[in-house]
Order: structure tokens, then C-alpha cells, then sequence
């Protein structure tokens, strides 16, 4: 099913509603465009994860030691070298720090795995501020970049497009599968002769290069960071609450989790303020009890009911 | 009510007969006042305390009253307030910032909590020509803001204004032969903490003051007596601790404990809190403090019994140069006579506010002369440095064994 | 002397962090719930201690009286009416993992926002037995002592539990197996739901005597439950003693981090260590895994 190719009718309109988006900051007050620039940036984050988390159980929650990674970057150079470059620096970065990690945590496994990554995060921030306060005895790094709403939201447009549609095409390429049968049994991937090593390190470095490259991106209008802003760890858990709230299996999984979590975050914060996390909380446990399956759940509900895609499946079977 | 509104503007309307006519517009119903601060996450704690509480002590006293003057339309227009939880996220706070500005299309919006914030939002106050006076922001850098965000104003005293007094203090007190000068200096690793104590350095080198321990400590510490036997081997006669609440709370009592007790004795963020003279009583007596306020200055004892009405609680004096700061912006506001956001911003950056807690005028933006050095004397936190300000309450010394 | 004086403070401070973690254990060893919001039990224990104190001048310790059973209530009546019948759902392991996740970190916000709202967000500390004591010739606080000692005994009494009892047997099987123990007709609801309960009434303890020492607020809970984690993680999930031996490790790194390199480092040492320990033993310290 994975292999088999599709038709590719959508690829016209999605390509419309990718060149509308690009036009919205247009139409869109700055509130408006910013509320979209952290829903493209969860999206990317979640989607990202979800990737390589999602299908190989690895539960990372190095999130934000990349996203930090990508922020950092921004602070040290963004005062020295043109925005682009220093995009493409925070990429590479990121891309060979994972490579590092990937590489030494292969043994772990399971909610080990997961502890490390924070641990690993917190270790990278301590000794950032280590040493900030011994090399330039301050911890705050100031950015000054002349980035508009508009330009952040465009770039994040565009790494949003290039992540889901890249997730997209690896999850029915042969690496889609290897990652799926990893997730399933490891030692049945290894035997079928995947090089698991490979796919695994691979995949987790080009992910967690897409984080550093949206914390970057959103770092443009920060004006100040300091380690515990940009290695927050509060993100790591985010991304993993959206993913597993979108449904982690499928490709829009994660992203359809991130746009309604951002949205009614928003809309709480404004209807109760003081009472927004009480409300959040209970918002969570309603979904979990009432939406199982996450949003993916409702939307396979959904499409169940609707005609035409009940067509679709007939002519596919 | 409605009625003596009307008379009180008939009775202005006659005192400024020169102005035309058309100026004379209804009064808007409400001046909206927008504000986004952390409400829930790490961050909201010290927003509580601090920032938010006054924000709506204020607004109550301005409501009750009978609003803000506004002479053009020589009508009392009260005060309302819209609030937004940032949940601790710099992007949150900046987005919601927009969100008062550009939806609710507020008149004005005050100032978020914390350095990073504070320093992330203002470009977005400054585009908009929104003018907001920072508090709870002090960072070495701020200083050199001025020119790039003219809408910005900080009232809070500096890293190095904070810290030359006490340089200043050891070294007139080592000439006096009163104490040997050691000094030992332990701070904690975020920003605050870690620029503190880099002017202290430098302050101390500029002097001529002897520094026999100098380090930093992780935030979230949870034991400091390493550290405090370190330092007792060196025999400091001057400790400082440029340290966040939970760690100031931490070193005083295992000071306590370990019988470190230096005649000079300082602590960070969190010394004047309420809670700090409840738990250590009697033993506060002669600890120095980060920051501080007149205790003397008018209303602020009116100010203190409202604050206990309304929270049930006393005030830090964090809260009370919170409040200091929405009086100078209230005052801006009854100097220009109507919501004109320069005019706002030019009469704060002009004028010199006589509040609850310091007379506050801005140079280049920035607070000048602002108190820097308080200390526990008995049961009150009074203002020690800088001493020539009005007051100023002399140093006491040496601080009592514990 | 000194280091002598720095080698206690540590075991001290390691004490505590396995006295915090010991709760998680149970609740995650062996009642195999990820609970992110086991620090909320702590943040209550503190508060509880704190008004009874400040209001009443009720003695910290007789207020464990009180919130120790209302912890374990609680965290029972979660484990029943929230947990169980995701349990019961769940097609497998990983949906109810999720779920799990879901519930109770939407939980600890919920636990946060209400402390925020009752309590407002001001750091409490009060002093209670923070005095000196002499021990082999150091220096110590009494009540961090008070914390040393709990710890040890805890997770000695624990052990004993399961490893010599009935009831622990039993609870060993649920954390290896539950389909299998419940085979072997062992109460696996009931059981799980007691090591559950059990874990959260040892955090509210925790949060008794670490409030002595340490000035806590709203928002404190989170902070815990990601060390316990660590702690958990580093000593074996399940192993109780493992867990106390863990956190000495942490505390004596810690103390003598600060001592002999650099105070600034000492996070920075904790978590190497944990990671350098993960790497070396994949299953953390004590397990046999």
C-alpha cells in the first residue's frame, strides 16, 4: 500500500493553496500573521518529530536542544554574516550535532531514550551558560536582524511546505518503510537487511536539522536570548503533546494536531486568562477521553461518512 | 454622577475658552489599557507578585477615583483594563502585544515581566509608537537602547548603577579600619545574576577592593553549604550574593546553619520579599538589598493599606516601583489631556514623577539616579544608597551576629 | 575537614533526590502510569506544611497527617477514574502511553493553575528545625537530615516490601508482566491502583520535608518530576534501592563538583553523569535488564 503510487490529482491544488498562504500576509493584519507563524512553525516542529519519533517509538525530546541550537546560531552570527548564510550555518549545525547524538544513543531504548534526550538537553544549555559567563560574562545575546512578520511567515511557509511534503515522500519511499518496520521490531528490520544505523541516524539528523532551522527562523525577532529561553524544555513536551493530540501514524498527523493546539491556546488566553492553564488542562483530558485517536481519529471518523472518499476506497480496492 | 461630569466640563469648558470648539468631542467611555503578561507557566509566579496585582490595584484606585482627568474633554474618563496570558513564551508575548494593539485596538499597552520579554516585546511597543515604561528589565545593554526604541522607558536600576554603591561602601568602610575589605562574591547563572556580578567585579577593580571568592551557581541549585564553607575558609568580612528567591532564601539559611555571618551581608531578587521577613524574623536586621524604594516617600503608606486590602498581603518593593511606574504614565497622561501616544511619550520623557516610591525622571530614557541599595533595618526595608538621594537612610553596620 | 564537610552535604542532598524519586518508582516502576503530574503531590505536601504552619502553627511533620492521606486519596481516585479506563481502552501499549501523557500533563496544569489561583505565586519558605547538628565532627542542618533519613529509610522499607512480602511479589509481577500476573490471579487493578496511590502519598511526604529547606511556589511541581525522572531512569525502573543509590550519586557529584571544579558546573556534572551512566549501562545503574 505504502509503494504503491498514487494519483497525483491533489498536486494542483495543493500547490494553489500553498502560492494563497504566501499571499495571506497581504490580506492579514501582523496579529494575524503572527498567530500563523506559530502555527507553521508547531506545525514543522510536530511534523518533523512525528517523522522520526512517531514511526521508530524513539520518544525524543531533544526538541529544543535543536530548536536552541537554531536559535544560538542566530545570536552568535547574525550580527556578522547575511541571513541566508547563517540560515543554512543553523542547518548544518543542527544536521551534524544530531548525527553526534544519534550515533551514542543507539544503544538505549525505550523511556531510556527518552530521559537522555532531555538530560542531553539540559547538559547542552549548562554548558552554554558555562560558557557565556566565563568567555563573555554576560548570558544575554541581543538580535538585531531587520525581519519583518512577513518574512518570518514566509519562511516558515516555506519550511512547513518542504517538511510535510518531504515527510510526505519519504513515508512511502523505501525509508518511510524501514523506519515503520524499525518502530515495529528492530531486530526484524535488521534481519530483513535494513541497515538500521543508517536509516535511523539519517532520519533523525535531517529532522532535527528542520528544528534548528525553524528555532532560527522564529529567533529573527526575538531581540534578546539567553540559554534558558532558547533551550526551553517546555517545547520538547509541546511538540510532543501536538504530534500525539494530531496522530502520530500519518503524514498530517502531527501538523493537524499543532493548528487546532495553537488556535485554542489563543482562544483561551484570551477568554480566561487567568484560569488559562486550568482550562487547558481540562481541554486535555476531554480530548483524550472524547477524541480518541487524536484529531487523525476524528478526521478517519469524518471521511468515513463523506461519499466521496468512500468512492475513493472502492476504486482503490 | 453623569450630571456632575457635565458640570465639572462646563466649569473646565469656561476656564478654556480659547480653545475652538471642535475640540471639545465627547469624552471616550473608557481609556483601554491592554497588558500581556505570564499567567500561568514559570514565569508567572514573579508576574503575580509583581507586575499584574499592580496593574489592577492601580486601575481600582484610578476607577474609584472617578478615572484619569482628561482636560480636553475636561471629563474624569475611567480605566479598563484587558489581559492576556503570554504562558511564559516570548513568542506568545510578542504576538499578544500585537493582538492589544492592532485587534482590540487598545489606547495603550503596559509593560510585560521579566528582562527577556521586556526586551523581545519593545520593538513591537516602538513600531507601533505605543509608549511603555519597562520595570522588571535591567540588563547592561538597555542603556544603549535609547535612540533604537525611542517608546521605550526603563525605571528599574541597572546592573552597574546597582552595584558601584556597594564597591564604593567596602572600600570607605576598609579605610575607615572598620572591616579588612575580603570580599566574597557568589551569583547565580542567569542573566540578572550573572551581569551583577560582573560590574560588582569590575566596581570592586575600580576601587581597589579585594575579591577572595568570585563564582557562579547553576539556577535551580538545591544546596549552597559547599559553597558557604568554601568561602568561610577565605574569612570574607563582605558577602554578596547576586541570587534569584529561592536560591536567596537557600544561602540565608544555611548562613544560618553554618554560622556564616560577615558584618556586611547581601542578598538578590527575593531578600525584601513579605515572605523572607516571615521566615527568618528577628535575623533579617542589617541584610543589604538588590534594589529598593523611599520608604518615606508620600502615599506610599496609603499605598501599602490598599494593597493589604485588596490582596490581603504585603507588598515587595518590586510592587511598589510597578505601581510607581503606572503613576507616572497616568500622570503623562493628565499632562497631555487626551490618548496622544507621542504626546504621552514626550511628557515622560520630559518630566520628573513624584511617586510612592522614588521621584523618577528619565535621561536618554533611562531612570537616572535610581536607589540601587536598600536594607533590613528592624521590620522595614529602607533605602540606603545612593546617599544623596532624599531618603536615604544611613548605612547600618555592622549587621547584628546571627 | 572541609571535604569531609562537602562529601556529607552531598550524600545529604542525594538523599533528598532519591527521597523525591522513590514515589515515581512506584507509580512508574510498578504501575507502569508516566505521571507528569507526580510533582503536584509534592507542591501540595509543601503548601499543606506551609499554611498549617504559618496559620495554625501546626508542627510540619503532624501535617503529613493530613495531606499524606488526601495525596494518596487523590492520586487513587486519578489512577481509578482517570487512568483505568484509558487501561481499559487502550488497543496497546503505545496508545495508552499517549493517552497517559495527554491526561496528566493536562493535569499538571490544571494542579498549577488551581495552587496559582488559591495561593497566588509569592516563593514560601518557612523555618522549621533549621538548626545545627553535629555529626562526626561536620556541620549539618537538622531538617536536611530529617530528609537523609526518611530517604534511607523508605527505600529500605520498600525494598523489604517487595521483595519479602506477599503483597510485593505480587507488585513485582504487575511491573514485569500485569497480563501474565493477572494469570496468576494477583489484582492487578487493585494493586496497581494501591502502588499508584502509594507513590503520590511518599511525594507528598517528600513535599513535607523538602519544604523545610527549600522555598517552593506554584509552579514548582514540573521541576520535581523531571528530577525524579532522571534519578528513576539513572537507578533502574522498579529498583528502590537503585533509585536511593542513584540520587546519593547526584547529590556527592554534585557537592564535590562544586567543591573541587567549578560551582557553575554542577548541573552540568549531574546530567553527564546521568548520561555518561545511560550510555555505559543502557538500562540505568541497578537493573539486571
Amino acid at each position: 500500500m505504502a509503494e504503491k503510487p498514487a494519483s497525483r490529482w491533489w498536486i494542483a491544488p495543493a500547490a494553489a493553496g500553498v502560492a494563497f498562504l504566501a499571499g495571506l500576509p497581504l490580506l492579514l493584519s501582523a496579529y494575524t500573521v503572527s498567530l500563523l507563524i506559530s502555527v507553521l512553525a508547531y506545525a514543522s516542529l510536530a511534523t518533523s518529530w512525528a517523522f522520526f519519533s512517531g514511526t521508530t517509538r524513539y520518544i525524543s525530546l531533544a526538541t529544543a536542544a535543536f530548536v536552541g541550537i537554531g536559535t544560538y546560531t542566530v545570536a552568535l552570527l547574525s550580527d556578522h554574516l547575511p541571513l541566508a548564510v547563517v540560515l543554512a550555518i543553523a542547518h548544518m549545525i543542527g544536521f551534524v550535532i544530531a548525527l553526534g547524538v544519534g550515533l551514542s544513543t543507539l544503544r538505549l531504548s525505550g523511556i531510556y531514550f527518552v530521559i537522555f534526550t532531555f538530560g542531553l538537553t539540559e547538559l547542552i544549555k549548562q554548558l552554554v551558560i558555562w560558557f557565556e559567563i566565563n568567555q563573555t560574562k554576560t548570558l544575554a545575546r541581543y538580535i538585531f536582524v531587520n525581519a519583518s512578520g512577513t518574512l518570518i511567515y514566509e519562511l516558515l511557509l516555506a519550511t512547513a511546505t518542504i517538511v510535510i511534503a518531504g515527510v510526505w515522500w519519504l513515508s512511502r519511499s523505501r525509508v518511510g518503510y524501514a523506519l515503520r518496520v524499525i518502530g515495529e521490531d528492530e531486530m526484524v528490520a535488521r534481519h530483513s537487511g535494513i541497515d538500521t544505523t543508517r536509516v535511523k541516524v539519517l532520519v533523525f539528523a535531517a529532522t532535527s536539522a528542520v528544528m534548528s532551522m525553524v528555532g532560527a527562523v522564529l529567533s529573527l525577532r526575538y531581540t534578546y536570548v539567553d540559554p534558558n529561553i532558547a533551550f526551553n524544555s517546555l517545547v520538547s513536551f509541546q511538540v510532543l503533546i501536538m504530534a500525539l493530540l494530531g496522530g502520530i501514524g500519518r503524514p498530517w498527523g502531527p501538523a493537524l494536531g499543532a493548528v487546532p493546539l495553537v488556535l485554542l491556546s489563543e482562544l483561551l488566553s484570551g477568554t480566561f486568562p487567568h484560569h488559562f492553564g486550568i482550562a487547558l488542562g481540562i481541554c486535555f483530558v476531554v480530548i483524550v477521553f472524547f477524541l480518541p485517536g487524536g484529531v487523525m481519529g476524528l478526521v478517519d471518523r469524518w471521511s468515513a461518512w463523506l461519499p466521496r472518499s468512500a468512492l475513493r476506497r472502492r476504486k482503490e480496492s | 454622577m453623569q450630571r456632575r461630569t457635565v458640570l465639572k466640563g462646563g466649569a473646565s469648558l469656561i476656564g478654556a475658552g480659547s480653545l475652538p470648539t471642535i475640540a471639545r468631542a465627547q469624552a471616550p467611555k473608557s481609556i483601554r489599557i491592554g497588558y500581556a503578561v505570564a499567567l500561568s507557566g514559570p514565569y508567572a509566579p514573579g508576574a503575580q507578585s509583581t507586575t499584574w496585582s499592580q496593574y489592577k490595584l492601580w486601575a481600582k484606585d484610578v476607577n474609584d477615583a472617578g478615572g484619569i482627568m482628561l482636560k480636553k474633554y475636561g471629563a474624569k474618563v475611567p480605566v479598563e483594563l484587558i489581559d492576556y496570558d503570554d504562558r511564559s513564551q516570548i513568542e506568545e508575548a510578542i504576538r499578544l502585544v500585537e493582538r492589544l494593539i492592532l485587534n482590540d485596538k487598545v489606547d495603550l499597552v503596559l509593560a510585560p515581566w521579566g528582562t527577556a520579554t521586556n526586551l523581545a516585546t519593545a520593538p513591537v511597543f516602538n513600531k507601533y509608537e505605543y509608549p511603555v515604561i519597562h520595570f522588571t528589565a535591567s540588563a547592561d545593554r538597555v542603556a544603549q537602547l535609547g535612540p533604537r526604541w525611542p517608546y521605550s522607558f526603563w525605571a528599574l536600576v541597572q546592573p552597574k548603577p546597582a552595584t558601584a554603591p556597594l564597591a564604593t561602601m567596602v572600600k570607605k568602610l576598609t579605610t575607615e579600619g572598620k572591616i579588612k575589605g575580603r570580599v566574597a562574591i557568589m551569583h547565580v547563572a542567569d542573566q540578572l545574576g550573572v551581569e551583577m556580578a560582573a560590574a560588582m567585579q569590575e566596581a570592586c577593580k575600580k576601587e581597589g577592593v579585594e575579591i577572595v571568592y568570585f563564582k557562579s551557581y547553576p539556577l535551580g541549585a538545591s544546596d549552597l553549604s559547599p559553597q558557604i564553607r568554601e568561602m568561610m575558609a577565605l574569612n570574607p568580612d563582605a558577602f554578596f550574593a547576586f541570587s534569584y528567591p529561592s536560591d536567596t532564601f537557600m544561602v540565608t539559611e544555611q548562613s544560618h546553619v553554618l554560622g556564616f555571618s560577615p558584618p556586611i551581608y547581601y542578598t538578590g531578587v527575593g531578600t525584601p520579599f513579605p515572605a523572607y521577613a516571615a521566615k527568618f524574623g528577628a535575623k533579617k536586621n542589617g541584610v543589604l538589598i538588590y534594589g529598593a524604594v523611599d520608604s518615606t516617600a508620600p502615599g506610599q503608606k496609603e499605598y501599602r493599606e490598599r494593597h493589604k486590602a485588596m490582596y490581603n498581603r504585603d507588598v515587595e518593593i518590586g510592587s511598589i516601583g510597578t505601581y510607581a511606574t503606572m503613576q507616572i504614565l497616568q500622570k503623562a497622561i493628565e499632562q497631555v489631556g487626551e490618548i496622544d501616544r507621542k504626546k504621552i511619550r514626550d511628557a515622560i520623557a520630559g518630566g520628573t514623577f513624584e511617586t510612592i516610591a522614588d521621584v523618577y525622571s528619565f535621561k536618554g530614557q533611562l531612570h537616572q539616579n535610581a536607589w540601587a541599595v536598600g536594607q533590613w533595618q528592624g521590620d522595614e526595608v529602607v533605602a540606603v544608597y545612593p546617599e544623596n538621594k532624599r531618603g536615604a537612610k544611613p548605612l547600618m553596620f555592622p549587621k547584628p551576629k546571627w | 575537614m572541609i571535604l569531609f564537610e562537602v562529601v556529607l552535604s552531598g550524600v545529604l542532598v542525594g538523599g533528598m533526590y532519591g527521597l523525591i524519586a522513590l514515589g515515581l518508582n512506584l507509580q512508574y516502576g510498578i504501575a507502569r502510569m508516566m505521571n507528569l503530574a507526580y510533582g503536584e503531590a509534592l507542591m501540595g505536601g509543601a503548601y499543606t506544611a506551609f499554611w498549617f504552619f504559618m496559620l495554625w502553627r501546626i508542627d510540619p511533620l503532624a501535617s503529613m497527617l493530613f495531606s499524606v492521606p488526601v495525596a494518596f486519596c487523590g492520586n487513587w481516585l486519578i489512577y481509578r477514574y482517570l487512568l483505568s479506563p484509558l487501561i481499559r481502552r487502550a488497543a496497546n501499549q503505545e496508545i495508552l502511553e499517549a493517552d497517559t501523557i495527554l491526561v496528566t500533563f493536562g493535569l499538571l496544569f490544571v494542579f498549577q493553575g488551581l495552587a496559582l489561583v488559591q495561593w497566588g505565586g509569592e516563593y514560601r519558605g518557612y523555618t522549621y528545625l533549621a538548626v545545627p547538628i553535629d555529626l562526626l565532627g561536620a556541620t549539618v542542618a537538622l531538617n536536611r537530615l530529617m530528609a537523609f533519613v526518611a530517604a534511607v529509610v523508605l527505600a529500605l522499607a520498600l525494598y523489604w516490601l517487595l521483595r519479602s512480602t506477599r503483597l510485593g511479589g505480587a507488585l513485582r509481577a504487575i511491573a514485569i508482566d500485569p497480563v501474565a500476573a493477572q494469570l496468576v490471579a494477583v489484582d492487578v487493578p487493585r494493586l496497581s491502583a494501591l502502588a499508584f496511590a502509594a507513590g503520590g502519598a511518599i511525594m507528598a511526604a517528600a513535599g513535607t520535608l523538602v519544604s523545610m529547606f527549600l522555598s517552593f511556589n506554584a509552579s514548582i511541581g514540573i521541576v520535581y518530576t523531571l528530577k525524579a525522572l532522571i534519578v528513576v531512569i539513572m537507578g533502574g525502573v522498579g529498583r528502590m534501592l537503585g533509585c536511593l543509590m542513584a540520587g546519593l550519586l547526584l547529590g556527592l557529584a554534585e557537592a564535590l563538583g562544586a567543591y573541587l571544579v567549578d560551582p557553575g558546573l554542577t548541573l552540568a556534572i549531574n546530567f553527564a553523569l546521568f548520561l555518561l551512566v545511560l550510555l555505559v549501562r543502557p538500562q540505568g545503574l541497578f537493573s539486571r535488564g
